[in-house]
């Protein structure tokens, strides 16, 4: 669809918007706020959770977070014990519904889809296309400009070349098209 | 939010009579006209390990057989393995299907990288077999060269004073067949039958792969897992075919995104995308809604004239005509408020920015699973050309809209 | 082995100036750190070595010439853009018509810049074909391959001819048993006795085919908690998505001993028990009883129906048809390759067959059955592919037989087999029907 289009209304009673601009559902469950740094712009749905309290969470610009997502920062076992570290979500990241991120890393412009799971410590790189119900086993990483699919997930395909322009586009769209009314 | 960019839902056709989405396309300036992946010159232009993301070098990879040597695969899931320690030595173990290097027949070691690959028991016997074939080769080519020069053939009757007595003999002996000759392998009489105990044991599925591993490590036998060295990845260059000129290359390191040259279709020809979801009802006009972006940084001007033949839908707009401003990236990306919320006629319906709404009417007979809308889109942009004066040419390809049943 | 690497290359640069087959022997001991395959690779007259591609029914093996093994075995099937498996890849092609030969090309592209990492206009091109193949095929691969991807030169190579040269032997008969059909054909003196071929159709479609004739029968599933049932309709859905049969197959059917297929022939249950094999089914566990995996390859030996003979009677039904010298030779060095010859019992139970059906027939020439066999490595499976990559090293020979572009561009004639131009026959590789 083109977003650029459409409008969808938000009502004030469950959204409400932030003065860097990031539109958040009022009730989503966020933890440890402290550590969450988003860089504005950015959209939180309905029922979506952000595990801040762990270890910190950063993302950037024109994110998009789909309803009942889990963003929680991972681990790494070592052999005296484990260490969490903090997770990087890029500009520009759209994730759709019912996902779970324990990345350590998500890089700009990629496009999660429905359901996917991303295991612990993986590192997705820029422009990837993350396929809906994917399962990425942890530790993996994977290219730019990779679609991934499957479960365990592989490489299946590559994106077009242009995909960071018109995930930016979509992206930027998709914040806008989101209105809260007055 | 349904589908979010339904990129393949409208097809341009390009130059090459494929089918492809405007984002797979590409857009050659000095040919003017448009190109896809399968009319385009592909190159590998580095080679880099999808994992650790470290560039090798062509020469190198081809030693190498094109695998990474710090990045190790799991012979039965294919999932990167990591390394870990065990007191003194280095296991590797994979964290989705528990696989470790204790099940193979190397079990740790004292460094991380270079576990040892599965080598071919017979390559000494297989060596000496190529190497007759190539003497027998060297022997065919003397024997074809004698047929060729017969009319020059002297004979051995004349005095060595120009040397003739010394080819002739090199010339003998290269005919004569090679006296070296590998063992001719002998077949195999006696076998073992087979023992009760091959099938009464249970069946170990850790001890027999199935296809997937043995495909994978060509030199197993059936049972063997070591780790796999992973294959490593080729990045592609595009070139036109016809003008040479690269049309998409990227930055030298693997892991980058940006672009040292990039012609993509979407900047130079105007994007038609749908608007909404389409229901179309049997015997009777549909409303299509769809909308036309121009992504360029010039003004565009668009015709969008129906295109009815047989397979298609039949569209009772028969042309649309307007201009498209460029793309503006520092516009107020904040306003909420549309350009032009009263339709200028009954096609064009809004305007906002660089993109205009528009609704076709469409003549629907009958239902099918896949309805086609065909369009000719028409265009003039001054950047689709190289040299300013052709740019102001009408550029012209034909658009395919696919229309689901509901 | 970094630096060892880097070792070899620089000796590379080394003896590339050298000349011919003498410095290969010379500069041996200098590079002893490289493996001897790539040292063929590397000495072919500094050009790139060829690409050998052999594309099977189910597998396609992909590598380069003067190595002793392929690069990667892959399944003949690709994923398109919209993550579509496609795996017809010959359905309907045509060379007139590019459109046809669109998943051909998908496939060859995603061969070499997905696996090789090579560019297809820099090094020549081997395919080992089927003898039997159909000439529409052989010549939308060479669009394919000449045309469209602009390789220097095709050549064509016959698989079971192919499958003789690692065994440094011109005399034997070679019985190749794939997906499709089993295929075999004689070869004396480095002659492809071309009318001498005979195939039917028991590969692994068969077998896999009466494998899941005897489990929906005969299957059962087992619960988590122990309890079992048998296998109902719903779970074939299960089974095919997960490719279970393929796995069944490879991992536990096996061909049994002749005695105990005569007496389960006639309604014996013959001791002791094959063991029934356990594998995971979506949540569950599929169990395939013992009796299954022992008759399921017996479709291969069933000489049931005339134009459907058992493997040991179409081994007997070709030697028949040779010449009396050869009949004895050929009994003596049968090579099978191809997939299915990985199946643990297979050549003992192929031995006493056809030692029973001579005797029945009170044939002398059965008396000693030999196969060759590289016993150390099961390389069964790429043979053909094996054969090929060293023929492919004879740089000459290549030069002299491959179809060129230009050629193929200007007379669009590529020789089949049986042609009278065809530099094979000249060379008197093949013998044409008398």
């Amino acid at each position: 669809m083109d977003e650029g289009l459409v409008v969808v209304k938000l009502s004030p009673d469950e959204y409400t918007q932030t003065n860097s601009g990031n539109k958040i559902f009022k009730n989503a469950s966020i933890f440890g706020s402290q550590n969450i740094i988003i860089h504005g712009k950015s959209i939180l749905m309905r029922d979506c959770m952000l595990r801040g309290d762990l270890t910190g969470i950063r993302m950037g610009k024109f994110c998009f977070i789909g309803e009942r997502t889990l963003i929680r920062a991972s681990h790494r076992k070592f052999s005296k014990g484990a260490t969490m570290f903090p997770m990087h979500v890029g500009d520009c990241v759209i994730v759709e519904e019912d996902c779970v991120l324990v990345a350590a890393q998500i890089g700009s412009y990629t496009h999660i889809g429905k359901g996917a799971i991303v295991g612990r410590s993986s590192i997705i790189k820029e422009c990837c296309k993350v396929e809906a119900g994917a399962v990425i086993p942890s530790d993996s990483t994977f290219p730019p400009f990779s679609v991934i699919a499957g479960n365990p997930a592989r490489v299946v395909g590559r994106v077009p070349e242009c995909t960071q322009e018109l995930i930016s586009q979509a992206a930027k769209e998709l914040y806008e098209s989101y209105v809260i009314q007055r | 939010m349904a589908e979010l960019l339904q990129l393949d839902r409208i097809l341009y056709e390009c130059s090459c009579s494929e089918w492809a989405p405007l984002c797979r396309l590409f857009y050659c300036r000095h040919c003017s006209i448009l190109r896809c992946h399968s009319c385009t010159a592909n190159e590998i232009d580095c080679t880099f390990c999808g994992t650790c993301l470290e560039n090798v070098a062509v020469g190198e990879a081809r030693t190498r057989k094109n695998r990474c040597v710090n990045c190790y695969q799991c012979p039965i899931c294919c999932s990167t393995l990591s390394a870990h320690n065990s007191g003194e030595a280095i296991f590797l173990s994979c964290s989705t299907c528990k696989w470790s290097t204790f099940e193979s027949d190397i079990q740790q070691q004292a460094t991380a990288g270079n576990w040892k690959i599965l080598e071919n028991p017979h390559e000494e016997e297989l060596s000496c077999v190529l190497d007759q074939m190539k003497q027998y080769e060297l022997n065919e080519k003397a024997q074809r060269d004698i047929l060729k020069r017969r009319s020059n053939v002297v004979g051995s009757r004349l005095t060595d004073r120009f040397g003739l007595q010394q080819m002739y003999q090199k010339r003998k002996q290269a005919l004569e067949r090679p006296t070296w000759l590998a063992p001719e392998k002998e077949p195999i009489t006696v076998l073992d039958e087979l023992y009760d105990s091959h099938f009464t044991s249970i069946v170990d599925l850790s001890k027999s792969l199935s296809l997937e591993s043995r495909i994978m490590q060509p030199l197993s036998r059936g049972s063997e897992c070591r780790p796999i060295r992973m294959p490593l990845k080729g990045r592609r260059v595009l070139r036109c075919t016809q003008c040479t000129h690269n049309l998409s290359k990227l930055e030298y390191s693997p892991s980058s995104i940006v672009f040292k040259i990039q012609y993509f279709a979407r900047t130079y020809v105007p994007e038609i995308r749908l608007w909404q979801e389409t229901k179309l009802a049997e015997g009777g006009i549909c409303p299509v809604f769809i909308s036309v972006v121009n992504e360029s940084v010039a003004k565009a001007d668009v015709v969008l004239l129906a295109n009815n033949d047989d397979s298609s839908l039949e569209c009772e707009t028969p042309v649309v005509e307007f201009s498209l401003p460029p793309h503006d990236e520092n516009s107020d990306n904040l306003s909420h408020s549309i350009s032009s919320l009263t339709p200028e006629d009954d096609t064009i319906i809004l305007r906002k920015r660089n993109r205009v709404g528009l609704k076709l009417c469409v003549k629907v007979d009958e239902v099918r699973e896949m309805n086609i809308l065909s369009l000719i889109l028409k265009w003039k942009n001054e950047l689709t050309s190289m040299t300013s004066d052709k740019g102001q040419e009408w550029r012209e390809t034909r658009v395919k809209v696919l229309l689901g049943k509901s | 082995m970094a630096q060892s690497g880097s070792e070899s290359t620089r000796t590379y640069s080394r003896s590339s100036t050298g000349v011919g087959g003498g410095s290969t022997r010379r500069s041996l001991s200098s590079m002893s750190t490289t493996p001897l395959s790539l040292q063929h690779a590397i000495n072919i007259d500094g050009n790139k070595p060829a690409v050998i591609i052999e594309i099977g029914a189910q597998l396609t093996k992909i590598g380069f010439a003067g190595e002793f093994s392929p690069r990667n075995i892959i399944r003949t099937e690709y994923m398109d853009e919209a993550l579509i498996v496609q795996r017809d890849l010959f359905n309907g092609v045509d060379e007139t018509k590019k459109s046809s030969l669109s998943r051909l090309f998908h496939f060859f592209k995603h061969i070499y810049f997905t696996h090789l990492l090579t560019v297809p206009r820099e090094r020549r091109v081997v395919i080992i074909e089927s003898l039997l193949t159909p000439s529409h095929i052989r010549r939308a691969i060479t669009v394919v391959v000449l045309e469209m991807l602009e390789a220097p030169s095709i050549l064509f190579a016959p698989s079971h001819l192919m499958a003789t040269f690692p065994f440094n032997t011109n005399t034997a008969l070679v019985f190749d048993l794939g997906w499709t059909e089993a295929c075999a054909m004689p070869i004396a003196e480095g002659i492809t006795m071309l009318s001498q071929w005979e195939a039917v159709g028991k590969g692994g479609k068969a077998v896999t085919k009466r494998l899941k004739e005897l489990l929906e029968k005969d299957g059962i599933v087992e619960d988590l908690d122990g309890s079992r049932r048998p296998l109902s309709q719903g779970d074939w859905h299960v089974i095919d998505q997960a490719k279970l049969l393929e796995d069944i197959l490879v991992r536990g059917v096996f061909v049994t001993r002749m005695s105990r297929a005569d007496a389960i022939r006639i309604g014996e249950k013959p001791d002791p028990q094959p063991s029934e094999m356990i594998l995971p089914m979506g949540t569950e566990m599929l169990v395939v009883p013992g009796h299954v995996r022992e008759l399921a390859a017996e479709v291969l030996f069933d000489s049931s129906s005339e134009d459907e003979p058992g493997l040991h009677e179409m081994i007997h039904n070709i030697v028949a048809r040779c010449p009396l010298d050869l009949r004895k030779k050929l009994f003596s060095r049968l090579l099978v390759v191809g997939g299915l010859a990985h199946m643990p019992g297979l050549l003992p139970r192929l031995k006493a067959e056809i030692v029973r059906l001579g005797e029945t027939r009170q044939l002398k020439t059965t008396d000693s059955v030999g196969f060759y066999m590289l016993e150390k490595c099961r390389m069964e499976s790429w043979m053909s592919w094996l054969g090929g990559s060293m023929f492919g090293c004879l740089s000459d020979t290549l030069t002299h037989r491959s179809l060129t572009k230009e050629d193929w561009m200007e007379n669009r004639r590529l020789s089949d087999c049986t042609h009278w131009n065809d530099p094979f026959e000249k060379a008197g590789l093949v013998k044409t029907r008398a």
